[in-house]
This record gives structure tokens, sequence and C-alpha cells, in this order.
């Protein structure tokens, strides 16, 4: 009889121990008003939350690499050529008057370099199946970036390929399937006789979008906004910000202004009022090889951002300053960069670059600094540039898909109506549980285990960095209705076996019996919420994560230290006595 | 003062005629599948597309709101909701896809400011792979579910009819909220979920008790029902509380989609899977009979 005692003053231990340690985790305080560590959710906190999908596709695709090849060609070159041979992957082709047109045919194979045969009049090149079919789709998609991508263990071409206006109308009216498949049959109208579409999937890689969501927080984070969750949802698909406290059309701005940053010099430089300076671009924002940080130069009192070019970036650099003769007359060659096609800062360049980039010593670091004034306003232009260049473009468009701003105002309306709806429903539910047992010492002990039950979750929520969210807080209404169908399952179990009662059935075996129908319906719950927490649906996970949380700490920990409770009251527990 | 205990004393179901026990349940269930297909589904903002909009600080009646909008706009499709609850809640607004955040908020800026005004903005396209993944994760919950009971009760007659329970909770759930036009929506299909849940505890209670216990059936069966009409009962009176005390468009529609459940689950539980348990233990209790007594 010693045995049992110990375990089951135990249980009572670990119960105490884990409701004071959920406490601290929690952490409340009532100095001003109620404070805690809980973390709430966009919905309760305020502010405003993004989902952005990715444009591009994922494709499957079967064709002849004979029929392709010979079309790309001849697509391009207007030529008419013959197709000899294949042996392995090299093509063979004849075409008339090879000499003339070596190097159109050279133009028009951009995936491989083909080998020509003069003697034979023929020209081969190198093309498996693979190459051909990225570069129909790269061909059909304007020139699009095409890769080959390893997803859900299949291979698929990643196109980023981005959609028209019309196209963006289209999807706005259409379900994702249909557009799916309207996406599908432009593919394969498209394609051709040359190739055919098996497999379309309206997204981009995970790879994408994880590279894209980094670029994201590297944004934010350069704009001080370090601590915005930015995340990737729905197996990688879309991203996910969230910007507490921000109003949305500023958490928009925030997310979709992207920056196109480029360089370019001045070909004609305009002297009249009204007239506009001619332009010829020298390197875009992806020339830039690093940046350093924006600062102000103590003397002259400028804001500067210094930056490096790409090795081929300095080249094309050099290359134009000489081709307009900006290293000779400087002042009439400006060199300009423009940001989002905004002329951010122009100023002709400096003599001593001039002399290094003739001599050709710049070319090899390539370092420039784009100045932009002395005032505050040029402090601010000289932060928001280092950001932009820092963080780059993302590598396809972007586009809102879910946003929404809660004000703080609703947010705190929310969070009092959940505490008192709580309150409420547990003295409503101590009424009828007393009503039933008609017994103050079942009713308090079930009330005060539910409501540890409810304290542990929140406790064991803000330990994992749960956000509790209104569907985490539905989640905490479920357990702790279900703790409560439980607790009555034992109570009335424990109460069957009184002494006097008809029917004689150890102690043990009662609880025991209690806890067979508890389990059962505890892992049939925890097995039909498996599959929203792993779906990641976004707003239903919180949902499913909780209930998961509530029922195991349910059966481990509340469950079994209710049942020792009432035993104890009740007097049946005989090793107390 | 009331005893929950002699009430469901009175109540003698296995008095009653098992046809009738299973046959109402069933009427009902094939009745909501017409009315289900006869009416159909709506869906909200979030699984359909569209915009919704929460005004609080704002106290101008709903159906006046709802004209201005639409002569504005020039469109049939806005609705605007009253406050429902006890107090003055927010007013909600749902609006198709075309008009902007924006737009409104400008809207609201120059006719009523002082507005406090929340989004929520659904692209159709992420709303319908929502709509088709809420969907896979009922049948992916219902599956599991089903394997979990069949393995607990090894025996097809009560796992069919445990898995048969849920489902007509379900699905007469969602035939009323057809008929009231409650939408489904992310926080009702997790109502739904739930639903599951409460449904599968107060049936396997039951078939535990009877199929498992030693006993008289009538006492068996008015046992599990003290127990299980307390389950349902505590439940149910919560969901009215939160219902009653709640403005959120989703703990609200959580609530009174669990408030029908319940009510409904207590018409499966009690009436067809009692009644299907009865018909049961009446075709193999005589076995087991004259094998206890030679014992």
């Amino acid at each position: 009889m010693r045995k049992p005692s110990i375990m089951g003053n135990l249980r009572l231990l670990l119960w105490l121990v884990v409701l004071i340690g959920s406490l601290i985790a929690i952490n409340p305080s009532f100095s001003d008003g109620f404070d805690s560590d809980l973390q709430f959710g966009i919905e309760i906190e305020g502010g405003s939350w993004i989902n952005l999908a990715l444009e591009g596709n994922l494709v499957q695709a079967e064709g002849d690499t004979v029929q392709i090849v010979e079309y790309l060609i001849e697509d391009y070159s207007e030529l008419d050529i013959t197709f000899i041979d294949i042996v392995d992957d090299t093509l063979t082709f004849s075409v008339d008057d090879l000499a003339t047109n070596e190097q159109e045919i050279r133009n028009s194979i951009t995936w491989s370099t083909p080998t020509f045969d003069q003697d034979a009049g023929t020209f081969s090149v190198e093309t498996s199946n693979t190459s051909a079919l990225a570069t129909i789709l790269q061909r059909i998609n304007n020139g699009s970036k095409v890769t080959l991508i390893s997803f859900e263990g299949e291979e698929w071409f990643e196109v980023r390929r981005s959609l028209t206006d019309e196209e963006e109308i289209l999807a706005d009216d259409m379900s994702a399937s249909d557009f799916e498949n309207y996406l599908f049959e432009w593919y394969n109208e498209q394609l051709g006789e040359y190739a055919t579409l098996t497999d379309l999937l309206n997204r981009v890689s995970p790879e994408t979008t994880i590279d894209s969501k980094d670029i994201i927080a590297t944004k934010l984070n350069y704009l001080g906004l370090a601590d915005i969750p930015v995340k990737t949802i729905e197996n990688d698909r879309y991203i996910s910000v969230e910007f507490a406290g921000v109003e949305l059309g500023d958490a928009e701005s925030l997310v979709t202004e992207q920056g196109k940053f480029e360089i370019k010099i001045v070909v004609d430089l305009a002297t009249e009022p009204g007239e506009q300076s001619v332009y010829d671009l020298i390197v875009a924002g992806d020339e830039i090889n690093s940046v350093d940080h924006y600062s102000r130069n103590i003397t002259t009192q400028q804001w500067y951002v210094p930056f490096n070019l790409t090795e081929e970036g300095a080249e094309a650099f050099a290359e134009k300053c000489i081709q307009y003769d900006a290293v000779g007359n400087t002042q009439a060659h400006p060199i300009a960069m423009f940001l989002d096609d905004v002329n951010i800062f122009e100023a002709s360049i400096d003599p001593g670059l001039a002399t290094s980039i003739v001599d050709g010593s710049w070319q090899k670091t390539g370092g420039l600094q784009a100045t932009l004034g002395v005032d505050d306003e040029a402090g601010e232009r000289a932060r928001n540039l280092w950001i932009q260049m820092n963080a780059g473009a993302l590598p396809v468009k972007q586009r809102v898909v879910t946003e929404g701003y809660v004000s703080p105002t609703l947010g705190s309306l929310f969070l009092r109506e959940i505490v008192y709806a709580g309150i409420a429903a547990i003295l409503v539910v101590g009424i009828i549980v007393y009503l039933r047992y008609k017994n103050p010492k079942i009713v308090l002990p079930l009330l005060v285990t539910a409501f540890s039950e409810t304290v542990i979750v929140l406790g064991v929520a803000t330990l994992i960095g749960h956000q509790l969210d209104l569907p985490s807080i539905a989640g905490i209404l479920a357990t702790l209705g279900t703790g409560v169908d439980q607790m009555v399952i034992i109570t009335d179990e424990v109460l069957k076996g009184e002494p006097g009662g008809k029917i004689r059935v150890s102690l043990s075996k009662r609880v025991s019996r209690a806890f067979a129908i508890i389990f059962a319906s505890a892992t049939t719950t925890i097995m039909a919420m498996i599959p929203l927490a792993y779906m990641q649906l976004g707003v239903l996970r919180g949902f499913a994560i909780v209930t998961i949380i509530g029922i195991i700490v349910g059966i481990f920990i509340t469950r079994p230290t209710y049942a020792k409770i009432i035993n104890i009251i009740l007097g049946n527990d005989k090793s107390t006595s | 003062m009331m005893n929950l205990d002699d009430v469901i004393e009175k109540i003698n179901i296995t008095h009653r005629d098992k046809r009738i026990l299973i046959g109402l349940p069933i009427a009902v269930l094939v009745l909501s599948l017409a009315v289900i297909s006869f009416n159909g589904l709506s869906y909200g903002t979030d699984l359909e597309g569209g915009t919704m909009v929460t005004l609080t600080n704002f106290s101008v009646d709903g159906n006046e709101l709802q004209s201005e909008l639409r002569d504005h706009y020039n469109t049939a499709d806005i609705t605007v909701r009253s406050p429902t609850n006890i107090g003055s809640g927010p007013t909600y607004i749902e609006l198709s896809s075309d008009i902007t955040s924006g737009d409104i908020n400008d809207y609201f800026d120059e006719k009523y400011p002082g507005t406090d005004l929340s989004f929520s903005v659904f692209d159709p396209t992420v709303s319908s792979q929502f709509k088709s993944e809420a969907m896979k994760a009922i049948v992916l919950a219902f599956v599991a579910m089903s394997i979990i009971v069949f393995i607990v009760f090894r025996n097809p007659v009560p796992s069919i009819t445990v898995v048969l329970s849920a489902i007509s909770d379900i699905i007469v759930t969602v035939a009323i909220m057809s008929a009231l036009g409650i939408n489904l929506t992310l926080g009702t299909i997790a109502a739904l979920l739930m639903v599951i849940g409460y449904s599968v505890d107060s049936n396997i209670l039951l078939t535990t008790r009877l199929l498992k216990r030693r006993g008289e059936t009538v006492t068996k069966i008015r046992n599990a029902m003290k127990t299980g009409l307390t389950m349902t009962l505590t439940t149910l009176s919560a969901m009215v509380v939160l219902y009653l005390v709640s403005s959120h468009p989703t703990l609200e529609s959580i609530a009174i989609v669990l408030v029908f459940a319940l009510a409904i689950d207590i018409m499966y539980t009690w009436m067809l899977n009692t009644g299907i348990l009865l018909w049961y233990l009446g075709r193999h209790e005589k076995p087991t009979k004259s094998r206890r007594s030679r014992k």
C-alpha cells in the first residue's frame, strides 16, 4: 500500500512543479494593468500581416531533343537546316552555305557551343533532352530564367515567369486549380508540336521562396525592423510577414517596394531648362559586389554610400567612361544613379578617378561612392540607397495574396472579451457540475484542476515560443472543454464504486477504467489534429498545436492529479488514511 | 433545486422502440443531405476571396451603411453585419475583392472620421487553396479517427456506429449552417474538427460502458448517459457563454457551430448509437449470458 501512495504524491508534486514552472514562464504582473510574457498574435496585439506569393511555375515537360533543337535554331536564324544524326547527346545538322551562316547559327545556339565541319557542310551541337526542354521553355517565356530543380523527390523546371496584366485579372477571378489549368493550356499552346507539358504547379521552388524570404528579412533588418517575423508557410510556398503596430499601407510599402538600382552615364547633357539629359545604362544593381555602411564625410559634411562593382561591372563602367570621354571631358558626361527610375545622384567623376580608369588601376577594385548631399534629407536618402543596394531585388516578382490589419483597440477588445468569456465559462461549468454532483468537494477540485491545465498549456506555449493567435485561443477553449469532460468521466467511475454500491471493483481498477476511455478519446482527437498541425494551413495550425499540447498535458499531468485529489477528498484513498 | 441525476433517471430510452431510436436520426441525416444539396454552402472571405472590414468606434446602423456603400461602389456585393452580441461590438463589412482596403480607408476617413478600421484581404487563388487544404484536413482527420476507433474496439459494428455518429454530427451541423446562412470559414472548419473530438468522446464512453462492462444493460446505459450528458452540457454551456460574450467573428462562429453540433451529438449518441448497440447486444447477448450463468 505504500508504493501507490508515494507514486500518488509524486504525481501531485509533478503537477505543482509544472504549474509553478508555467507561471514562471508566463511571468504575469499586475503592477501596471495585466502584463505577461505571453506572445499574442497580430489579431490581438494589433498590427498588419501580409502573405506574399512569388510568381513563377514548376513544370514537367517531354519532347524530342532533335525536333526541339531543330526548331530552336530554325526559328531564330530563319535558316533551313537538315538533321543528319544523333550520337549520345551530340546532334549533327547540315545547312546550305555553312561559311556565310556560321555566325547566325552560333548566335542561335544559346545553350551550348557548336562545332563546325566546313568540308562536310555540317555542324554539331551537344544537347541533352533536359537542356533542350529548358531552352524551349525559356524561349516561349521571353527569356525568363529556367532552372532544373528537385521538388518532393521529382525533377521540375522552375520557370521564373511573371504574370501579364491580363493574367493577373484572370487569376483574381479564378480558383487556384482553374488558373493552373489555364497556365497548363497556355504552355502547351506555346510549345506547339515540339514539346508537351505533363504537369504544372503554379508556384516556385522552396529554395527560391526561402531566398526571397531572406532578402526581405535582410531589407527589414537594414530598416531597423529586426524583430519582424518573416517566414515561409505552406510548404515554402508563401512568405508571411507580420508587423506589430504598423498600419497596412506602411507595411505594404516596406515589403513590396523593391529597389531597381541603375548606374547611367550622361550621353548628352541638358543645358536649357526643361530639356532632358540623354542617358546610357552602364550597369544595373546586380553588378554591385559589396556595399559599405553609409556615412558622412567629416570635412565636407556630405552623406555618401561607398560600394564596389564586380569585375565585369568595373570593366563595363571603365569602357563606357572611355567611350563617351567621361574621363577627359568630365563636366559634359556626369555619372547618374537611379533608384526606381528616379535620379538620386548625378555628378562628374573625380579627376583622380578619371586618371586611374585610364591607366587601368581602378578596374582592379571597382570602388565608387554615391554622394547625396549635406542636409538631413540627404542622410535619409543615403540610408535608403544603402538598404536597397544591400538587400537587392527579389529573384522573382511578388504578389500580395492575403493581408490584413487589426487596430490595437480592436485587438484589446477581443482579448478582454476572451478573458471575460473564460471566467464566465468556468463559472457556468461549475454550476452544471454542482447540479450534477451537489458536492462542492467535487466541484472545486475539478475547477481548480481545469484552470491549472489552462495555465500549464499557456506556459508550455510560451516556452516553445508559440504565438497565441485566435485559433490557438479557440484551441485552449477546446482543451478546457475536453479536460472537464474527462474529469467528469473519472469522477463517475470513482463514485460508482463507493462503499455500499452494488458492484465492488477496486479503486485502482476503476481509475484505470476511466483512463481507458480517456486514452481512447485523447488518441482519436490527437490523430484528428495531426493533419492540421502538419499541413501548416496558415490559420488552423495554431489551433491544432494548442489542442495537442492540451491533450498531452491532460493525460500525463492534470488527469492523474485530479484522480488523486478526488480520491483523497472523498476518503477513498486508503493509503493516505 | 433541480438535480441532473433525477432528470436523467426519468429518461428511459431503452423502453423506446429501437426502430424510432435508429430511424429518426437517420431520417434527420437524409434530410440534412437534402438541405445541403438544395441550399448549397456559403463560404467566408477567407475561403472564397474578398475583403473583410471591421469597424470599431462606429455607431451608424448596419442596413443604412450597407445601402450607402452599395450605392457608392455601385455593386450589390457588399454585406454589412451589425453587432450581434450583448453591448456594442464591432460592425463587419464583407466586400468582393475588387474594392481595395485603401479605397475603403479613404471613404471612411472622409465620411466617418474617427472610425477605427481593421482589414483582412484574401486573394481568391490562395483562398481556393485554403479551401481544398481544409477539406483535405477534414478527410484525413476522419480517416485517422476511424483507424483509432477500429483499433480500440476491434469490432466492426460498434466502430462503424461511432464513426457514423461523428459523420452525422458534422453533416447535420453543416446543414444547419447552410439553412441559417452561417459561412464556412477556417474558424468554423476548426469547430467542425472539434466536433469530431467531442462526438468521439461521448460515443466511446457509451460503447465502452455498454460492451466492456458487466451489469444490466439499462443501468449501464443510464449511467453512461449521466456521465455523457454532463460532459455535453458543460461544453455546450461554455460555448453559449463564449457566443454571448465574444464579438470576434472567428470565436463567435466557432461557438455557435459547436452549440448546434453538441446538441445534435446528444441525438446521435443517445438515440442512433444506443439504438444500434441495443440491437447488436440483442443479437449477441444470448451466448454470452449462457456462458456466464454456468460460472
